[in-house]
C-alpha cells in the first residue's frame, strides 16, 4: 500500500513537469504585454522595454523556461510582476478558501447525492426516481454565478438566514458564510454523483449476491445497505473524483459572486493583467490539487473494492 | 471609474483594474457646474467611534505611491498618505494638505511651502521638506513613473525642516495642479528607502489620518486611525474596512441589508431601485470620465473628417443614455471629461440621421463601407452600447463589426496601431486639463491622442501656449477655443460622460466622493 | 456482455426514459430549425422605447432593456446551445474514443504515451484549461470550441480505453483474431459498438456541461459575444436586472433546464436500454 502511494507521488513528478511546461508556454501565447498592465496607459515604449528586461522577458523562451525550472526545483515560484511580491505568499493565502470550498462542497455533495442516488435507485422507473432525477438535473446545465445569486436572494435576502456574502475572520464564521457558496458548487456536481449511484445501485441489486442475501431472509433495508451501497457507492465515488476538475473551476465564478477570497478569483484577474509568476503557480496548484484527489480516490477505490485492490497491488 | 449596471464579470474586473490603470487612472477634476454637488451631510455634530465599512469592486495592487495607476490603489493610498496640497472638493482648485500655507513669486516661477510642523507619521516621526523633496524625487524621476510630464524643468530646495521651495525654469500654468497629483504622496525618506520599494508596497506608512493594519489580499483592507496624525479631534472613525465585493447585485444587496455602510459603483440600472429602498441615500456626483468610440485615421475612410461627423450626427446618444445608463449621464460638448476648463457652451453633436446622410454623401464614401470596432468583452455596458451604435450607423450604410477582445489585448492592439475602431474612456488624474490635453487632443507625449493618429497642428500649438500661459482668463480661452477645433475634426464619436454613484447607509455623515473619483475619510462620522 | 440497442428491438420496448428524452430532443431540434422562421421578429433588433417589459401578449417571455423580446432570443438561441452541445461534443467524442480504443487495444506504448498525455490534461482542471486556451485564442464561440476539443477528450478517451479492456477478453474477439481478422475490422465491427455505448451515455451529460462551460464563458466574456442571443449570455445580460426584471434571465434559465432534462433523460434512457434486466420498469 505504501509502495503504492509512492509510486503514484512519483508518477505525479513527470505529470507536473508536462503542466508547467503547458502553461508556461501557453501565458506567453496570451496576447498583450505584463509590461503595459504593470504601468498603464501612459507608459512610453522605452519605460515598457526597461520593464521587460527587468522582469526577464526581454531573454530566449528556451532560456526563460530553464530558468523557472531551476528556481521552481529551489522552490522559488518567482515574483508577481503585478503585486511586486512573491507568488508563493500571494497563491498560499489565497488557496486556504478555495481548499475549504472544495471540500465543503465535496461534503456537501455527497449528503445530497448519497440519499437521492439510494431513494432513486431503489425505486428505479417509479415517480420518485422520475421527479429526483428532473431535479437534480435541473441545476446541471444552469451557470453558477446566477443559482448562487438566486440562493442568495432566497436564503439570505428572503430567509435572513445566511450573510450575503463574504468569507469571514473565523472558521466558526467562514463554515457558516461558506455554506451558500458551497451548496451553489454541490448542486453541480450532486446531479453528476447521484445519477452514477442510482446506475451502479440498479446494477448491484440485480447481481446474483444481492438475491442470495436475500434468500438467507435477511431484511431489505440491511441487504440494501450493507450490500448494495458498498458496491454501488465506488462507481459514484469515482464520477465524483472525475468531476473534481470541473467543481475546481466552478470555484471560479462561484467566489466571484460571494466575494471569497480564493485561487480562481486570483487565477482570472492575474490572466487579465498577464501576470505570467501567478497564473503558472495558481495553475500549479490547481493541477496538484486535482491530482492528489484523483490519488485520494483510487486509494479510496482500493479500500473498498477487493476486485480493484488486486489488479492495482497485486 | 465607473462600470456602470453590468454584471460583475471577473474578467471585466480584470480589465476594468487595467484600464483605470491608464494614466488616465485617477483624477482630480472639477465639475464646471459646482452646484451640482449635494450638500455633504454634515449637519449635526460629529461623533466620535465607529469602524465604517466600505464595499469597493477590487484590491490594492500596492500602496507605493508612483508606480500604480489603478483607481483601487489610488483611493485606498490616499487614506493613508497626505498631499501637499489636494484638490477641492469641486475640483476647480487646490486646498491645503500638508502644506498648510504657499507663497507664489510674481512671475509665478518659484513656489514656497510651509509644512505643518504638527504633522507626523504613524510612527511617531515628523514630516519633514526632506520626506517631501524625496517623495516629489520619486514622482518626478524613477524610472517607473508614468508622471514626470505633468512637471516643468524644476529644482527643489529646503531651507528648513518645514520648508520646500521649487524653482521652476519654465512657465507653467498647471503647476499647482501638477502638485497635487497622487503619485506625489508623502512617504518617510528614511522607512523608505530602508526597506524598498517592495516591502512599502506592503506595509507602508504615511503622515495621513488613517494607518493600514491588516491587509488580507483579494479580501479586505483594514485601517486604523493614526494615533500621530496632526489633527487629534480628527478623524472622527475609530477605523475604515475596505472590503472586496467584485459583485454588483452582491454589492448593493449588501448595503441594502446593512452590512456594510457604503456600496461604492452602483450599477446604473439599479439607481433607481436603490432610490426607494430605506435606510440609505444614492449620492449622485460630477466625476471626470468621458467614453468615446475612437477611429484610427491611420485607416484611410477615417482620414475623412465628413465621415467622422457623420458617424457623431447618426449616434442617438440621449437614446443610449437613456436605455443603458438609466438616464445617468450626459451628452459630451467637449473632448475632454465635464471638469475645470471643459467648454459646456459648445452644443453637443446632435442625433441628426439627415445631417449625417448629407455628410456622408459628400465625403469619400458616399454609398458606406464596412469597419470593425473592436470592444472589451464582458463588460454589459460597452456591448450594449457597442450594438446599439452597430444599428444606428446602419443607414448611413455603415457595416460595423464588433470584434470583442480581452481588455489587455484590446488595449495592446490599440496602441500598437492595429485596428480600425475602438471603445474607449479615459478619466484624470488632476483638475488641470493639461494631462488629458496632452494624452487625447495634442499629438504628443507618445500617445498620439490616444492612438487615434488625430494630429492638428493648430491644435499642438494651442496646447503648448495654454501649458505656459500664466493668465487664467486667456489660458481659458485658449483651452475653448481648441476644444472647439478638436470637437469639430471629430476624431472620436463622443458617448457620455457620467457620473460616480455611490449608496450610503443613512448613519453615515460627511462622506463624498470627489470628481477625482476618490474620497477623503478623515471628516466623516458615523451616528 | 453483449449490448447495443439493436438487442433491444422495436421502438415499443424501449424504455420510457429514453423515449421521452428522444422525443424531447427531437422537439428541441424542431424549435431550433423552424422556430426562427416562424417567428416575425429579430434577435438582434433593439426597439428602445419597449424596454424592460414584462411577460404579455406581445412579449411572452418580456423583453430586456434593449426592448428586444426574450422569447425570440430564447427560441433564435437554441440553435446557438445546440449548436454548443454538438460542436464541443463531437470533436471530444471522435478523438477521444479513437485515442482510447487505440491505447486499449493496441496497449504497449501507444498506451503508455497517451495515457501520460491523458495524466497531464487531466490533471488541468477543465474549466480552468479551457479558460486559458480561450484567453490565448481569443474571445469567441470558434476558439471556444477548439479550446474544449483540446481538452474534453480525455473522458472519452478513459472510458473507452476502460471498457476496450474488458471487451478484449471476451470469446468472440478473440475468436476474432483467431480467425484473422484486421485490427481494423476488428475494431470497427466487434469492438466499436461495444464500447461506443458507454461514451454515447457519457456524451449527453457532457453535452450539459458544456452547455453550462457555455453559459460561464459568456459571462466571463470569453464565450458567445452579444448581440449573439446565445442563452448564458442572456442570462448574464439579465443577471444585475434579476430583481427588477427576472424574465430577462429566468426564462432562458428554464430553457437550459429543460434542455438539460432531456439530454440526461436521453442518457439514462441509453443506459437503461443496454441494461435489460432494469429496463422492465
Amino acid at each position: 500500500m505504501l509502495n503504492y502511494i509512492l509510486r503514484r507521488l512519483l508518477l505525479m513528478i513527470p505529470v507536473a513537469f508536462g503542466i508547467t511546461l503547458a502553461v508556461f508556454l501557453l501565458v506567453r501565447l496570451i496576447p498583450g504585454d505584463p509590461a503595459r498592465a504593470i504601468l498603464g496607459i501612459h507608459a512610453t515604449p522605452a519605460l515598457m522595454a526597461a520593464v521587460r528586461t527587468r522582469l526577464g522577458l526581454d531573454r530566449g523562451i528556451g532560456m526563460q523556461y530553464l530558468l523557472y525550472i531551476k528556481h521552481l526545483v529551489q522552490g522559488d515560484f518567482g515574483i508577481s510582476y503585478y503585486y511586486g511580491q512573491p507568488v508563493s505568499q500571494l497563491v498560499l493565502t489565497r488557496m486556504v478558501p478555495t481548499l475549504v470550498l472544495l471540500l465543503y462542497s465535496t461534503i456537501i455533495s455527497l449528503l445530497i447525492a448519497i440519499p437521492a442516488g439510494l431513494l432513486a435507485g431503489t425505486r428505479q422507473g417509479r415517480g420518485t426516481d422520475h421527479a429526483l432525477r428532473v431535479v437534480a438535473t435541473a441545476g446541471l446545465g444552469l451557470p453558477s454565478y446566477w443559482t448562487g445569486f438566486i440562493l442568495i436572494l432566497l436564503f439570505s435576502v428572503t430567509f435572513h438566514i445566511f450573510p450575503i456574502a463574504g468569507y469571514g475572520n473565523t472558521w466558526g464564521a467562514r463554515l457558516y458564510n461558506l455554506f451558500l457558496p458551497a451548496l451553489t458548487c454541490a448542486l453541480n456536481v450532486a446531479p453528476l454523483v447521484m445519477r452514477a449511484l442510482r446506475t451502479s445501485l440498479g446494477e448491484a441489486l440485480g447481481a446474483g449476491f444481492i438475491d442470495t442475501a436475500r434468500a438467507k431472509g435477511l431484511p431489505g433495508n440491511v441487504v440494501l445497505l450493507s450490500h448494495a451501497l458498498r458496491v454501488a457507492i465506488l462507481p459514484a465515488l469515482n464520477v465524483l473524483g472525475l468531476n473534481i476538475g470541473f467543481l475546481v473551476g466552478n470555484t471560479v465564478l462561484v467566489e466571484n459572486v460571494f466575494a471569497v477570497p480564493g485561487l480562481g478569483q486570483l487565477m482570472i484577474s492575474s490572466i487579465g493583467t498577464r501576470d505570467y509568476p501567478t497564473i503558472q503557480m495558481v495553475t500549479l496548484m490547481f493541477g496538484v490539487i486535482v491530482v492528489l484527489i484523483y490519488l485520494v480516490t483510487d486509494l479510496g477505490q482500493i479500500l473498498l473494492d477487493p476486485r480493484v485492490r488486486r489488479s492495482e497491488l497485486g | 471609474m465607473t462600470r456602470s449596471s453590468g454584471q460583475p464579470r471577473p474578467m471585466a474586473l480584470s480589465r476594468r483594474r487595467l484600464l483605470q490603470s491608464s494614466a488616465l487612472g485617477l483624477a482630480a477634476t472639477a465639475l464646471a457646474s459646482a452646484g451640482f454637488v449635494p450638500a455633504a451631510r454634515a449637519d449635526a455634530t460629529p461623533k466620535r467611534g465607529g469602524i465604517l465599512t466600505m464595499a469597493r469592486t477590487g484590491d490594492v495592487v500596492s500602496f507605493e505611491p508612483v508606480v500604480p495607476s489603478d483607481n483601487m490603489s489610488i483611493w485606498a493610498k490616499l487614506l493613508i498618505f497626505q498631499l501637499l496640497i489636494r484638490t477641492n472638493p469641486s475640483g476647480t482648485g487646490v486646498v491645503p494638505d500638508l502644506a498648510t500655507t504657499w507663497d507664489i513669486s510674481d512671475d509665478k516661477r518659484t513656489y514656497t511651502f510651509h509644512l505643518n510642523p504638527k504633522a507626523a507619521f504613524s510612527d511617531g516621526t515628523p514630516v519633514t521638506s526632506e520626506d517631501v523633496e524625496f517623495s516629489f524625487s520619486r514622482a518626478l524621476y524613477d524610472k517607473d513613473s508614468w508622471c514626470a510630464s505633468l512637471f516643468p524643468k524644476l529644482t527643489m530646495e529646503t531651507p528648513d525642516a518645514h520648508t520646500i521651495i521649487f524653482k521652476l525654469k519654465q512657465d507653467w500654468a498647471p503647476f499647482l495642479a501638477a502638485v497635487s497629483v497622487h503619485a506625489a504622496a508623502i512617504v518617510p525618506k528614511a522607512y523608505f528607502t530602508k526597506v524598498g520599494v517592495d516591502v512599502f508596497g506592503n506595509k507602508p506608512i504615511g503622515s495621513g489620518p488613517f494607518v493600514m493594519t491588516k491587509w488580507k489580499k483579494g479580501d479586505s483592507i483594514t485601517f486604523a486611525r493614526n494615533p500621530h496624525f496632526w489633527d487629534p479631534t480628527r478623524p472622527y472613525l475609530d477605523g475604515v474596512v475596505l472590503s472586496i465585493i467584485a459583485d454588483d447585485n452582491v454589492r448593493m444587496l449588501k448595503v441594502q441589508s446593512g452590512e456594510i455602510d457604503i456600496g461604492t459603483q452602483v450599477p446604473f440600472n439599479q439607481v433607481n431601485k436603490l432610490k426607494q429602498a430605506s435606510g440609505l441615500e444614492v449620492q449622485i456626483v460630477p466625476y471626470d470620465r468621458i467614453d468615446w468610440i475612437q477611429f484610427n485615421e491611420k485607416v484611410p475612410v477615417f482620414q475623412d473628417v465628413k465621415i467622422r461627423q457623420a458617424m457623431n450626427y447618426a449616434v442617438d446618444k440621449e437614446a443610449i443614455i437613456k436605455a443603458v445608463l438609466f438616464g445617468y449621464g450626459e451628452v459630451p460638448t467637449s473632448f475632454l471629461p465635464k471638469m475645470y476648463m471643459t467648454d459646456t457652451t459648445d452644443k453637443p453633436y446632435p442625433y441628426d440621421l439627415a445631417k449625417a446622410k448629407q455628410l456622408m454623401s459628400e465625403s469619400s464614401q458616399p454609398n458606406g463601407f464596412s469597419a470593425k470596432c473592436t470592444t472589451f468583452s464582458g463588460d454589459t455596458i460597452f456591448a450594449q452600447v457597442a450594438e446599439i451604435v452597430q444599428q444606428m450607423l446602419l443607414p448611413l450604410g455603415i457595416k460595423m463589426t464588433i470584434v470583442p477582445e480581452e481588455m489587455n489585448t484590446q488595449l495592446a492592439q490599440v496602441s500598437a496601431g492595429q485596428y480600425e475602431m475602438a471603445q474607449g474612456y479615459m478619466t484624470s488624474d488632476i483638475f488641470d486639463p493639461c494631462e488629458l490635453v496632452a494624452f487625447a487632443g495634442a499629438g504628443d507625449e507618445g500617445s498620439d491622442s490616444v492612438w487615434t493618429f488625430y494630429n492638428n497642428p493648430k491644435v499642438d500649438a494651442l496646447a503648448t501656449k495654454a501649458l505656459g500661459e500664466l493668465d487664467e482668463a486667456k489660458r481659458r480661452a485658449t483651452y475653448l477655443e481648441m476644444q472647439r477645433m478638436i470637437f469639430s475634426d471629430a476624431p472620436y464619436l463622443w458617448l457620455y460622460w457620467t457620473p460616480a454613484i455611490t449608496a450610503i447607509r443613512n448613519d453615515i455623515h460627511g462622506f463624498m466622493v470627489l470628481p477625482t473619483g476618490n474620497y477623503w475619510l478623515e471628516d466623516v462620522w458615523k451616528s | 456482455m453483449r449490448r447495443g440497442l439493436r438487442a433491444r428491438g422495436s421502438l415499443q420496448r424501449w424504455p420510457r426514459n429514453l423515449k421521452l428524452g428522444v422525443g424531447l430532443m427531437i422537439a428541441w431540434i424542431l424549435v431550433a430549425v423552424f422556430g426562427p422562421m416562424l417567428l416575425p421578429g429579430n434577435p438582434t433588433t433593439m426597439d428602445l422605447m419597449n424596454s424592460l417589459h414584462p411577460p404579455s401578449l406581445a412579449f411572452p417571455f418580456g423583453t430586456d432593456n434593449l426592448g428586444r423580446g426574450v422569447f425570440t432570443r430564447v427560441v433564435y438561441g437554441s440553435r446557438i446551445d445546440l449548436q454548443i452541445a454538438l460542436f464541443c461534443v463531437v470533436p471530444a467524442f471522435v478523438i477521444g474514443t479513437m485515442v482510447g480504443m487505440s491505447a486499449g487495444y493496441f496497449g504497449g506504448t501507444t498506451d503508455v504515451v497517451s495515457m501520460r498525455l491523458v495524466d497531464v490534461a487531466v490533471a488541468f482542471p477543465f474549466f480552468v484549461a479551457v479558460i486559458a486556451i480561450v484567453a490565448v485564442l481569443g474571445p469567441g464561440l470558434k476558439n471556444m470550441y477548439i479550446a474544449v476539443a483540446c481538452v474534453g477528450w480525455v473522458s472519452y478517451a478513459r472510458i473507452t480505453r476502460a471498457e476496450i479492456l474488458v471487451v478484449k477478453q471476451t470469446d468472440y474477439v478473440q475468436a476474432a483474431r483467431l480467425l484473422g481478422f484486421s485490427d481494423r475490422r476488428i475494431l470497427a465491427r466487434h469492438i466499436l459498438p461495444n464500447v461506443i455505448v458507454q461514451a454515447l451515455v457519457y456524451a449527453t451529460s457532457d453535452a450539459v456541461l458544456d452547455i453550462f462551460l457555455g453559459s460561464s464563458l459568456g459571462w466571463l466574456g470569453l464565450g458567445a459575444q452579444p448581440p449573439l442571443p446565445e442563452w448564458g449570455l442572456i442570462i448574464a445580460d439579465g443577471y444585475s436586472f434579476v430583481s427588477q426584471a427576472p424574465w430577462i434571465s429566468g426564462f432562458p434559465g428554464l430553457a437550459i433546464v429543460l434542455l438539460a432534462v432531456s439530454l440526461s433523460l436521453l442518457g439514462d434512457g441509453l443506459a437503461d436500454a443496454l441494461r435489460p434486466e432494469l429496463g422492465r420498469a
